[in-house]
């Protein structure tokens, strides 16, 4: 019996729900500025969520720190994202 | 220290700044989106703090592992959230740009269904009026040329001198009375000659000829009202006295009707850079935004039965005329202001020429074509005192025969005969006799000349009833120098 966590193997799933219906909505959200940020956000955490339910089954050192570099990775896309978009210069001036 | 907890400290420090972000920029997000983001900012600082602490104090305490467990839960569920609203916020953006395009749609549609009821009304009443001109000429005609006849002819004592000179005064109010109605199809280009006016006088004309109105209102009602001129400088305009004036008269008809209690009106001219303004000011009861809208619609009055709805609409024809525009700006219980803005220079070119001296024919041998009995008496008898020789004929085909049995040097022809059309006629007659000139008398000559209409085989177009020097003053054109057979 592989040694799941019952609450990762859940964070997986939904996080590959919402990467699902992100990418099904890809038409609607590319209208939103700088929405590649995002996305590769969202992917970033994806790929630490599969590593968090993947160590469990080989390589647990690697894996796990994969999962914390990718959630860090994530937190700095949608920084970068946030900096772009937020506290972007008013085009107005305004 | 781990790695690991050197990553989640890093994620924390990003969010923190992805919540300083927030904080100061979250206006932009929009109302659906901006609460979504900062719960799925404040659910990941917390994830990120418990597993920083997680990872930097080993082993960690049972509740850090617990909220880091339910934190990392909550996370990608408001993620989708976030994600969700995202998408909701674009479809409410496209439907309101689709409902707002379809608003503007809308309200196009409803402006163009207005103009063409506006543009029908215009049509008709443009239809009703050519016919209305057209046999009311053929009757002017008739009386101007008799009564021309009587005064030229002589012999008359001095009482039916007096009586034939009325008779043609009367005549040529109706004729002009009549002409009133080609305002309403008159191409603004249209060339007619003008003159340069002086405001000052011509304001001032105005206001003597309105004072009966104004005057009699204050003694039927005890109303006063006071009416003031005033000219700024010497203002002029190149234009058309007579229609200058009927316009004025109708806005301070109008300003009178709207002072039932008295009040003031101004009359009010100056001249500015490029334009001349005159304006027409009441202090009077006003109009609500939807009746200044419509007021210079043609028929459109809130007189009732008393207005015809026609003197707004001819005062703005009259600003069209002259390359300028009314404005009218009014509001309920605070007077109304009625202002032409009439360009200089536009008005500039609109100086008649100097006319050319022509040499007055005599002895020509005309070909009158015409199926109006008493028209063409009159015309024929007109021509013959100038010294004419007048050859009549009844219609088209007859007509044709005449100038074949010639000779004849001009041909003054009818545009609408009951046995083919005057264009028809001009064309085969320019084929028999391509050096006769043709002049078409017509009493749809004020319409033809409005739309620059003239067939292509007619020399010139004269409209009914036309003066004998009128006649005089078209023969003279079309045959300057071209007499062919007179001897």
């Amino acid at each position: 019996m592989p040694a799941f966590e019952h609450a990762e193997l859940l964070i997986a799933l939904l996080g590959l729900g919402v990467l699902t219906f992100t990418l099904w909505q890809g038409p609607n959200l590319g209208a939103v500025p700088e929405f590649r940020w995002l996305r590769a956000s969202l992917v970033a955490l994806v790929v630490g969520w599969t590593a968090s339910v993947l160590e469990g089954l080989a390589f647990e050192t690697f894996l796990n720190f994969v999962q914390h570099a990718s959630t860090a990775a994530a937190a700095v896309l949608l920084a970068v994202w946030c900096r772009r978009v937020l506290l972007a210069p008013d085009p107005e001036g305004a | 220290m781990n790695p690991s907890a050197l990553a989640e400290w890093i994620g924390l420090s990003a969010t923190l700044f992805c919540l300083y972000a927030f904080v100061q920029g979250r206006r932009r997000l929009g109302r659906r989106v901006a609460p979504v983001f900062g719960l799925l900012l404040f659910v990941g600082a917390v994830r990120y703090t418990t597993v920083a602490l997680e990872w930097t104090f080993q082993p960690e305490p049972a509740w850090l592992d617990f909220y880091g467990e339910a934190f990392g839960v909550l996370w990608p569920a408001v993620w989708f959230y976030f994600v969700y609203a995202l998408v909701c916020q674009r479809y409410e953006t496209s439907l309101e740009q689709r409902r707002q395009q379809l608003e503007q749609a809308l309200e196009e549609l409803r402006r163009l269904q207005e103009r063409e009821v506006e543009d029908g009304r215009l049509r008709a009443f443009g239809e009703l009026a050519a016919g209305v001109v057209h046999d009311f000429n053929n009757r002017l005609t008739v009386m101007l040329s008799n009564s021309e006849l009587l005064l030229a002819t002589g012999g008359l004592d001095p009482d039916q001198t007096e009586a034939a000179t009325q008779i043609l005064a009367a005549t040529e109010d109706a004729a002009a009375t009549v002409a009133r109605l080609r305002e309403f199809y008159r191409a603004s280009d249209e060339l007619r000659p003008m003159e340069e006016l002086e405001l000052a006088p011509l304001l001032a004309e105005c206001e003597r000829l309105t004072r009966p109105k104004w005057e009699s209102l204050a003694q039927a009602t005890g109303a006063q009202i006071h009416f003031h001129t005033t000219v700024d400088g010497s203002p002029r305009i190149v234009g058309d006295r007579l229609d200058l004036l009927g316009a004025l008269t109708n806005l301070v008809f109008n300003a009178v009707d709207a002072l039932p209690r008295g009040g003031n009106i101004t009359l009010r001219a100056r001249g500015r850079d490029l334009y001349t303004v005159i304006e027409v000011i009441d202090d009077g009861v006003g109009m609500d935004e939807a009746t200044r809208r419509r007021c210079l619609t043609p028929f459109f009055s809130t007189k009732g039965r008393s207005g015809t709805g026609l003197g707004l609409p001819l005062a703005q024809s009259f600003a069209e005329r002259h390359g300028g525009r009314l404005e009218i700006e009014s509001a309920p219980g605070g007077g109304t202001v009625a202002r032409f803005v009439l360009p200089r220079e536009f008005l500039a070119r609109r100086m008649a020429p100097e006319p050319r001296e022509l040499v007055a024919p005599e002895g020509l041998e005309v070909l009158l074509v015409d199926d109006n009995e008493h028209v063409r008496d009159v015309v024929a008898q007109t021509l013959i005192s100038l010294g004419h020789r007048v050859t009549e004929a009844d219609g088209a085909r007859h007509g044709c025969e005449r100038l074949l049995e010639g000779p004849v040097d001009v041909v003054i022809l009818d545009r609408s005969m009951p046995d083919g059309s005057g264009d028809e006629v001009a064309l085969q007659m320019k084929r028999l006799s391509p050096g006769v000139p043709i002049v078409m008398l017509t009493g749809f000559g004020d319409l033809m000349g409005a739309v620059g209409d003239q067939p292509p085989a007619v020399d010139a177009v004269i409209g009914k009833p036309a003066s004998r020097a009128t006649l005089q003053r078209t023969l003279a054109q079309v045959c300057d120098g071209q007499v062919r057979s007179s001897a």
